[in-house]
């Protein structure tokens, strides 16, 4: 009883302390014009500190949908860059043959990442309604993902490069040497580029690039560097690569058409 | 009664004091005479707590208006002094003495117990007085000095006052 008398008189006197030291500051604070202006550039201090903190918080929150947006974004400009690159390319031909052309890109996430057997596949969130078909291409900006294998109205299934049977034609961007570059089958970072002729000086480090040499995927997307070099039967060279990407960490992905493929199928079919 | 009523002159007489040195004497920017906490240390130990409080802030408040400095920094100061009394109080004058002394008085608590009580309340008020008037606008070279000078100041005259307190005792 006594303990409580004595809590309830201790909180007063903290109270009627803090209320007149209050009422001293304000006080001081409206009747010095300095101590106001050095007062309110305090406060000043902790609403900038506090306000900084919210915007943090809310750019945090945020992220996704600025991802989104990035993402959809990066698909547009793809978009644009492509009809130009193909626009271009058709202004070239008057001198020159044309090459595949009028790629365009849309933007999906992968579902599901199957890396561990030697036939993966993937799951991508798009499908038939957003324009994906079998046979396009999946690229990243720093390699290549795999081929559509089927469709659904709003999903899609990739054969993943990481595939025993996958083969993309691959350029060595110093000779510009090409061919056929395959999964190594061990690791998910592997690959084995097949056919350089053995006279070809290649070195450990040299870049690769896709060679726009296919109907599936574009040209000039970086693939891996070298990592080491051994001839076989005298004649060629196996080069080992080092992939840039990293399969397991892969979300956003591009399903890559060509506007061109029909046509250049059938041409190829004719053959 | 009569003690009350003697403390009340005593502490008026010493507020007026204060604001005739306020207002009428100019010792320079480095020297602000304060009989605040001699003021505060003339009040008896018994006072609650609470009204002590309530007290100081009202002779800080009058100090603070009738100067001509900012209104509240006396104010501030004094409130703080007057939770700051007692534990000051405890440290420099002995418990024995503690029992006989209703408020800290220079013959009866001896002089080197009253200089200690009256610096270190002289030191507690100038800082916060000295430390809100500058409030960032000065420097620490103003500061210190300031701090000090005016503290010593205070302690010289607070002595004196409590010498003449006594004699008429």
């Amino acid at each position: 009883m006594y303990g409580n008398r004595s809590l309830i008189t201790t909180t007063i006197t903290a109270v009627l302390f803090i209320l007149l030291e209050v009422c001293s500051a304000l006080l001081i604070v409206n009747n010095g014009i300095i101590q106001r202006l050095k007062a309110v550039g305090y406060i000043h201090d902790v609403q900038s500190f506090f306000w900084e903190k919210e915007a943090d918080l809310t750019r945090f929150l945020s992220y996704k949908s600025d991802n989104q947006a990035l993402s959809e974004e990066n698909v547009r400009l793809k978009n644009i860059i492509s009809k130009y690159r193909y626009r271009a390319e058709k202004m070239d031909s008057i001198l020159f043959a044309p090459e595949n052309g009028g790629y365009f890109y849309i933007g999906a996430r992968v579902v599901r990442n199957v890396i561990n057997s030697q036939h993966n596949y993937l799951v991508l969130n798009k499908g038939e309604a957003d324009g994906v078909q079998k046979g396009m291409g999946v690229v990243t900006p720093i390699g290549v993902v795999g081929i559509v294998e089927n469709t659904t109205k709003n999903y899609c299934t990739v054969i993943s490069f990481l595939n025993s049977s996958q083969n993309v034609s691959v350029k060595l961007t110093g000779s510009g040497m090409f061919g056929p570059m395959s999964w190594d089958g061990i690791s998910t970072s592997g690959s084995i580029l097949r056919g350089i002729p053995a006279y070809v000086e290649v070195a450990a480090g040299d870049s690769l690039v896709t060679s726009g040499y296919s109907v599936i995927y574009p040209p000039e997307i970086p693939v891996g560097t070298v990592r080491n070099t051994t001839v076989a039967d005298g004649l060629v060279q196996n080069i080992e690569i080092d992939l840039f990407e990293d399969f397991r960490s892969l979300h956003d992905v591009y399903v890559v058409g060509n506007g061109n493929s029909e046509e250049l199928n059938q041409l190829l079919k004719n053959e | 009664m009569n003690s009350k009523f003697h403390t009340v002159v005593m502490i008026t007489l010493v507020i007026i004091f204060q604001l005739m040195v306020n207002n009428f004497i100019n010792p320079g920017p480095y020297i602000f005479i304060s009989l605040v906490p001699f003021a505060i240390s003339l009040m008896p130990r018994s006072t609650p707590i609470n009204l002590t409080i309530l007290l100081c802030f009202a002779i800080g408040l009058t100090v603070d208006i009738f100067s001509r400095g900012v209104i509240g920094v006396n104010a501030a100061a004094a409130t703080a002094l007057s939770v700051l009394r007692a534990p000051i109080y405890r440290l420099t004058i002995s418990r024995d003495r503690q029992d006989i002394t209703p408020n800290p008085e220079i013959r009866q608590c001896g002089f080197a117990k009253y200089l200690a009580y009256i610096s270190i309340a002289c030191l507690s008020y100038m800082f916060i007085y000295c430390s809100l008037e500058s409030m960032g606008v000065r420097s620490v070279l103003f500061f210190i000095p300031q701090f000090l000078i005016s503290s010593a100041a205070s302690v010289i005259l607070s002595c004196c006052f409590s010498l003449t307190v006594s004699s008429q005792q």
